[in-house]
C-alpha cells in the first residue's frame, strides 16, 4: 500500500469509530434530549482543542457471543483538550455503544486518561452516561470500577476532579462521582442511585419513580450529592467552564489570576445588612459587594442553603467564601450545612485557595431529629476543617456570633489569620435572651414583676456583652471596622497573607469525624 | 426477618433503626410545610387570594430571627392553618396553595 492508501485506510477506520453505536442508537439518544458523547466533549472544550486517544481499543468480552460484536472505542471516548486555554483530560461514556456499559478495556481507557491527568498534573473531567457494569465481562468489570475508584482517591487533593452525570449512573458506578470534587447534573437527564426503583420495590416494598429517587433535583436539593443543577446540557457545560476558570491546575500552583476590577456600584455594603439582628437578608449580596466585579460563583446553591459557599475573585485571584445565610433557616449550622461547608473548606485548603468567612448565625439548630442524625459528629467537621486548613483564613463577623457557632466559624481559636468585626457584631456565649434567663434567674424569679425584670436584664446584658468590643478587648478579634472599609481590609489581609506558612506536626493523616 | 434481593431470599436480623424508619411518601406539592419549629409573627395573605411564586405568605420567629415563608408556586390560597402567635412544629402544614 502506498502512503496515500494507508492514510485512506486510517481515515476509514476512524470513521467507523466516529459512528459510535450507529445511527439508530444515536437517534434514540437524541430523542430523549441527550447529546452524543462526542458532541458533549466538543461543546465543553475550546474549539479545535480536543485530541482523542485509544480510538482503536477493542473490547475484551469473549463469552455469550460478545466476541463477534464490534464496540466502537469500547463505549468510551478519552482525550485531552483545553478550557479557556487551561489543559484538561477528559473522558465521556458513549451510551450508544452497548449502553455505555463498563467492561475491562472501557475501564482501562478511563484509568489510562486518569493516569495521564495525574502525570501531567491537570484537571480531569468525566462524563458519565452508562448502564453500569458490563455483565458479560463479569468480575473484570468490577475490577475496572475498583481501579477507577482507587485512582479517584489518589488524585483527590492533587488535581481537580469533575464528574458530569448525563444519563444513568447506577450501582457501583456512582462511587466514582462521589469520590470526585464536583458533580454536575441536568434535569430529567441525569440519574444517580445505588439501587434503582425496581430493586427497592422488590426488597422493601417502597414505590418511587427514578426521578424522585435519584434525579438532578433530588441530588441538588435533598442529598447534596450534586453540586450543580442545570436545566439543559448546554447550561451544564457553561457551569463547568466557569468552575474550571476558578481552579488551579493542581495542588502545587495557584489558580490563574485575572485583571482585578472594583465591585459593581449597585451593591452598597452599608445598606445590605439590617442592624436588628432578628431581620433576615441575603448574605450573597454582601459577598458580591466585596468581590471583583461583584462576581460570585455559588456551589451547592439549592442544598443546605442556610450556609452559602462558592468562589469569587479579589484582586483578580480566586477566593473561597463561606457565609451563614440569615435568609434561610436563620442561618443556623445543622447536619447538612456542616457537611457542605466542611468539605468546601478542605477543598480550598487542598488547592491553595484562601478562605473568607462571613459570620452571622444564631448557633447550631436545636431539635431531636438533628441530635439523632448525629449533628455532634457533623458539626465537628466544620471545626476540624477550619483548624486543619493552612491557607490564609480571614473572618468577618457581621452580626451574631454566639457560642459553639462563634468558635466553629473560623474563629481566632481555630487559627484564623485575621478576624474583623462590624460594629453590629454580637460576639457572646449566647444571645441576650438566653443569657439573661440563666445569669439573672434568681433576680427575675424574685422580682415583683418578673417579665419587666427579665426585659431589663436582657437589655443590660445586650448593652454590656452583645457587641464586638468584649472580644476585641481580649484580642480575639483584630479590629472593628466600618462596613465601607470591608473590601479594603479583606484585600489587604489577603495580600499580606500571600506567603503564609503554618507548619503542622508530622502525621500520616488525621482522622476527621467522617 | 426475610430479605429478598435479586431472586435470593436471606434470613437476617433487622436493626431497630431499620424497623422504625419513615417510609417515603410522595410529597404533596400544594402544602407549604414548616422546616423548623417557630412562632407566627404575621400573616401576609388570605384564604382565596391569588399568589405568585415567591410572594410572601407569612413571617415567623425561630432561632431569634424573623423568617419569611414564600410561596413555592403560583396558585390560590386554599387554607391557612396557623394564626398569629401560634407555635408550630417542624413538618406542620402552614399554608395550602392550589
Amino acid at each position: 500500500m502506498s502512503l496515500k492508501e494507508k492514510t485512506l485506510d486510517l481515515k476509514k477506520r476512524k470513521e467507523q469509530v466516529l459512528l459510535g453505536g450507529g445511527e439508530k442508537a444515536i437517534e434514540k439518544q437524541k430523542k430523549i434530549g441527550k447529546l452524543t458523547a462526542r458532541e458533549r466533549i466538543l461543546s465543553l472544550l475550546d474549539e479545535g482543542s480536543f485530541h482523542e486517544y485509544d480510538m482503536f481499543v477493542e473490547h475484551a468480552a469473549r463469552d455469550f457471543g460478545m466476541d463477534k460484536k464490534q464496540l466502537a472505542g469500547d463505549g468510551v471516548i478519552t482525550g485531552t483538550g483545553k478550557i479557556f486555554g487551561a489543559p484538561v483530560c477528559v473522558f465521556a461514556q458513549d451510551f450508544t455503544v452497548a449502553g455505555g456499559s463498563l467492561g475491562l478495556m472501557h475501564a482501562r481507557k478511563i484509568t489510562k486518561i486518569m493516569d495521564h491527568a495525574m502525570q501531567l498534573r491537570v484537571p480531569i473531567i468525566g462524563i458519565n452516561d452508562s448502564g453500569g457494569a458490563r455483565v458479560q465481562e463479569g468480575v473484570n468489570s468490577l475490577a475496572g470500577f475498583g481501579e477507577i475508584f482507587y485512582r479517584n482517591t489518589l488524585a483527590s487533593g492533587v488535581i481537580p476532579q469533575i464528574s458530569v452525570i448525563l444519563g444513568p449512573c447506577a450501582g457501583g458506578a456512582v462511587y466514582s462521582p462521589a469520590l470526585t470534587d464536583f458533580v454536575f447534573m441536568v434535569d430529567n437527564i441525569s440519574k444517580m442511585f445505588i439501587t434503582g426503583p425496581e430493586v427497592i420495590k422488590t426488597v422493601i416494598g417502597e414505590e418511587i419513580s427514578m426521578e424522585d429517587l435519584g434525579g438532578a433535583r433530588v441530588h441538588s436539593e435533598k442529598t447534596g450529592n450534586a453540586h450543580f443543577f442545570a436545566e439543559t446540557e448546554e447550561e451544564c457545560f457553561e457551569q463547568i467552564k466557569k468552575l474550571v476558570s476558578y481552579l488551579p491546575w493542581n495542588n502545587r500552583v495557584k489558580a490563574k489570576a485575572i485583571e482585578p476590577k472594583e465591585p459593581k456600584a449597585e451593591y452598597k455594603i452599608e445598606e445590605l445588612v439590617p442592624v436588628d439582628p432578628a431581620q433576615p437578608y441575603d448574605v450573597r449580596n454582601v459577598i458580591k459587594s466585596v468581590t471583583d466585579d461583584s462576581d460570585f460563583f455559588e456551589i451547592h446553591e439549592n442544598w443546605a442553603a442556610n450556609v452559602v459557599i462558592g468562589f469569587g475573585r479579589m484582586n483578580g485571584e480566586t477566593v473561597g467564601f463561606v457565609a451563614n445565610q440569615p435568609n434561610v433557616l436563620a442561618g443556623v449550622l445543622d447536619c447538612d450545612s456542616s457537611n457542605k461547608c466542611a468539605r468546601f473548606i478542605r477543598y480550598c485548603d487542598a488547592f491553595n485557595i484562601p478562605l473568607v468567612t462571613l459570620v452571622d448565625l444564631p448557633g447550631y439548630l436545636p431539635g431531636v431529629d438533628q441530635e439523632h442524625e448525629g449533628v455532634i459528629r457533623h458539626g465537628a467537621k466544620v471545626l476540624y476543617a477550619y483548624s486543619e486548613a493552612t491557607v490564609p483564613k480571614i473572618t468577618l463577623v457581621l452580626r451574631k456570633a454566639y457560642g459553639g457557632g462563634y468558635i466553629a466559624m473560623n474563629s481566632r481559636h481555630l487559627r484564623a489569620d485575621f478576624v474583623f468585626a462590624w460594629p453590629t457584631a454580637e460576639i457572646a456565649v449566647m444571645g441576650p435572651e438566653g443569657a439573661a434567663n440563666i445569669i439573672f434567674r434568681k433576680e427575675i424569679m424574685e422580682a415583683a414583676d418578673p417579665e419587666a425584670m427579665r426585659q431589663e436584664k436582657i437589655n443590660e446584658y445586650r448593652e454590656k456583652f452583645a457587641n464586638p468590643y468584649v472580644a476585641a478587648a481580649q484580642g480575639y478579634i483584630d479590629t472593628v471596622i466600618e462596613p465601607e472599609e470591608t473590601r479594603k481590609f479583606l484585600l489587604h489581609a489577603l495580600e499580606v497573607s500571600v506567603n503564609k506558612r503554618e507548619p503542622r506536626p508530622q502525621k500520616k493523616h488525621g482522622v476527621p469525624p467522617f | 426477618m426475610q430479605f429478598a434481593e435479586e431472586g435470593r431470599v436471606y434470613t437476617t436480623n433487622p436493626t431497630r433503626k431499620y424497623l422504625e424508619r419513615k417510609v417515603w411518601k410522595q410529597p404533596n406539592e400544594n402544602e407549604v410545610k414548616a422546616l423548623i419549629p417557630g412562632t407566627v409573627i404575621s400573616l401576609e395573605t388570605e384564604t382565596g387570594l391569588q399568589v405568585k411564586q415567591g410572594d410572601l405568605l407569612l413571617v415567623f420567629k425561630a432561632m431569634k430571627m424573623h423568617n419569611k415563608i414564600l410561596s413555592p408556586k403560583d396558585g390560590v390560597v386554599k387554607s391557612i392553618n396557623v394564626a398569629i402567635d401560634q407555635v408550630f412544629k417542624k413538618g406542620d402544614v402552614l399554608v395550602v396553595i392550589e
